[in-house]
């Protein structure tokens, strides 16, 4: 067994790079079930054991990819990542283990693989492929897996392949799908014949929002198809698909004269988005209707502000708020809160769409419900804190109160930076706080709360015509809608660390 | 005409979720056949609710989703211009970045 380190800048030119012609004794026996098959034979082992194949990323496809290839004798087995392990890979990146959680995903990979096969050539890439490294890592390999997980360095690769003439095994997975294609090799297309124009970065989903089913990825890397497999989980499916030629005006692979001499300088901004796997966050909003996790609990934990009604609206999808979440919530998926915005409440909602439309009713004629507390009670034994949170009406008869009896100068106004919020508070006698895993849905959610509450509020006063403003009710503008910052990351984080984080 | 209709790879998100829809194309009004541009309009007009962006732009579908044409890449088959015949199953499949 030999393993080298080869950092950044150089691929695979090192002692192992010998022809070799015969097998030994050994290796004859150790690879021989698969050596009597037809299509192996001496020749096809002999050419495992002298092939150079370099593994794009180190995570869910890396690791069942460079298993079957350092099980089946490949001789030299190259990767590159850039990340370290996290507790969070371990159910599909199954060569890594919980000992090894922080260490750098190549450095755990080939750990593994060297107790599986110690006559394999590993070398260790520990860098992100990047336009400056991209040729430099690759060159010198035979054939190219990516095993990538974003849409930048997936072109990044392509483009690298396709200027050094490599063929690129390509995977992907998500949720429950997976998805395998042969580019660049005997005539077939490169990525960029299939895909010449990036996705818009809305519509690419990564596995930690998304999910993903670990054996998907593990059966997706486990195939070797020349032609494009699709492989859906849920419906048990595989699907081989006859894809287009390459494309003469590829502007990777073509023949025209647009045709790239080089790699593009920067991926990220060419696809619009980040090379990595991590969601970034977006800011739509004001700091001033923007909470803390800190203030969020400071909210909860007070209840000198009678005439304030605090409505926690958790718009996650239903199946993440069955895995955790705070105490007297009310779960109303972002999903069910576009749809209310686009058509209305239909008449006779039901779930989701019931709970929101009660919750936006009380708001609106400034009155609580104590039973919508029950509405929810907390999994995960996450309900510690005291159930305070929802509907929080002063008392019954709150139907008379209205801005009179408000909180006035008390200071739990909305923004915890204080400026410019005394307005606010004074006239507030209901709220909604949107809250979600991060802290980037629950904005959009509550900009169109405050579109919602808006068209239910107009619409309920026509109706009733009292025109809108001589009703007992608040009027739209004094429901404040307010958001978590960072979500139930920044709780857990800035004041329950028992509260669980995925 | 009757066609079958299916999205996956994420695609199935902007049909409420439901992978596969069966559905009957009323015929044209002028007569002429369906094409696979007529049923993009069709397919935006009628399954999804929101963000239709997402998946058509001008005639054809948005970058990322591959078209196949009762198994086969679209570009093998007309693309757009395919005219449909009754039967045909349509795939459209959101490529994938996961890993």
């Amino acid at each position: 067994m030999t393993m080298s380190d080869k950092g950044c800048d150089s691929g695979t030119q090192h002692a192992a790079d010998v022809h070799r012609t015969s097998l030994t004794n050994d290796e004859i026996g150790r690879y021989s079930r698969q050596m009597i098959l037809p299509c192996m034979g001496l020749a096809g082992q002999l050419a495992l054991v002298n092939a150079k194949v370099l593994v794009v990323g180190a995570g869910g496809l890396g690791c069942p990819v460079g298993m079957y290839l350092a099980a089946a004798g490949i001789g030299t087995l190259g990767f590159v990542d850039d990340d370290t392990v996290d507790v969070s890979n371990l159910h599909r990146q199954v060569l890594h283990t919980e000992d090894r959680v922080g260490v750098h995903k190549v450095d755990s990979i080939i750990a593994s693989l060297k107790s599986l096969n110690s006559n394999v050539h590993f070398v260790a890439h520990k860098c992100r492929l990047t336009p400056s490294n991209a040729l430099a890592v690759m060159r010198g390999y035979d054939v190219v897996v990516d095993a990538t997980d974003n849409a930048p360095t997936r072109y990044l690769v392509n483009d690298a392949c396709v200027l050094l003439d490599l063929p690129l095994v390509s995977g992907s997975a998500l949720r429950t799908d997976g998805q395998l294609t042969v580019y660049n090799y005997k005539g077939s297309p490169c990525y960029r014949c299939l895909f010449p124009d990036p996705p818009p970065a809305s519509t690419v989903t990564n596995c930690s929002d998304g999910g993903v089913i670990g054996v998907r990825a593990h059966v997706c890397a486990s195939v070797m198809a020349r032609r494009m497999l699709v492989a859906d989980a849920a419906g048990g499916l595989f699907r081989t698909i006859k894809l287009r030629p390459r494309r003469p005006d590829c502007v990777a692979c073509g023949e025209g004269p647009n045709r790239m001499q080089a790699l593009l300088e920067d991926y990220v901004s060419f696809c619009h988005m980040d090379a990595c796997d991590v969601t970034s966050g977006v800011s739509l909003r004001d700091p001033s209707q923007r909470l803390t996790a800190p203030r969020l609990r400071d909210l909860l934990h007070r209840h000198r502000a009678p005439a304030t009604r605090t409505n926690i609206i958790d718009v996650r999808p239903a199946v993440e708020f069955g895995i955790c979440s705070l105490p007297n919530t009310l779960n109303v998926p972002l999903a069910t809160i576009k749809r209310v915005a686009r058509r209305g409440f239909s008449p006779g909602a039901e779930g989701a769409e019931a709970i929101l439309q009660r919750v936006i009713d009380m708001c609106l004629a400034g009155t609580g419900d104590r039973t919508s507390t029950s509405a929810h009670d907390s999994s995960c034994g996450r309900s510690h804190r005291r159930g305070t949170a929802v509907a929080d009406s002063d008392d019954d008869d709150g139907a008379d109160d209205d801005g009179a009896d408000d909180d006035g100068a008390d200071d739990d106004g909305a923004d915890g930076g204080g400026d410019g919020r005394a307005t606010v508070a004074v006239e507030t006698t209901s709220r909604v706080i949107a809250v979600c895993r991060r802290g980037n849905d629950s904005q959009h959610a509550a900009v169109l709360l405050e579109q919602i509450i808006r068209t239910h509020a107009a619409s309920s006063s026509n109706s009733s015509g009292d025109g809108g403003d001589g009703g007992d009710g608040n009027s739209a503008a004094e429901v404040q809608v307010l958001d978590v910052v960072g979500g139930l990351h920044a709780w857990s984080k800035a004041v329950d660390p028992s509260f669980p984080t995925y | 005409m009757k066609v079958s209709l299916e999205f996956s790879g994420g695609a199935e998100l902007l049909v409420d979720g439901q992978k596969n829809h069966d559905v009957t194309l009323p015929d044209k009004e002028d007569g002429s056949k369906w094409t696979v541009k007529d049923l993009l309009a069709w397919i935006k007009d009628n399954l999804i609710d929101e963000r239709p962006e997402l998946f058509v732009q001008g005639d054809t579908v948005r970058p990322g989703i591959l078209v196949l044409i009762n198994g086969t890449d679209w570009e093998l088959m007309d693309g757009p211009e395919y005219e449909l015949c009754e039967g045909d199953a349509f795939v459209f499949i959101s490529t994938l970045h996961g890993g």
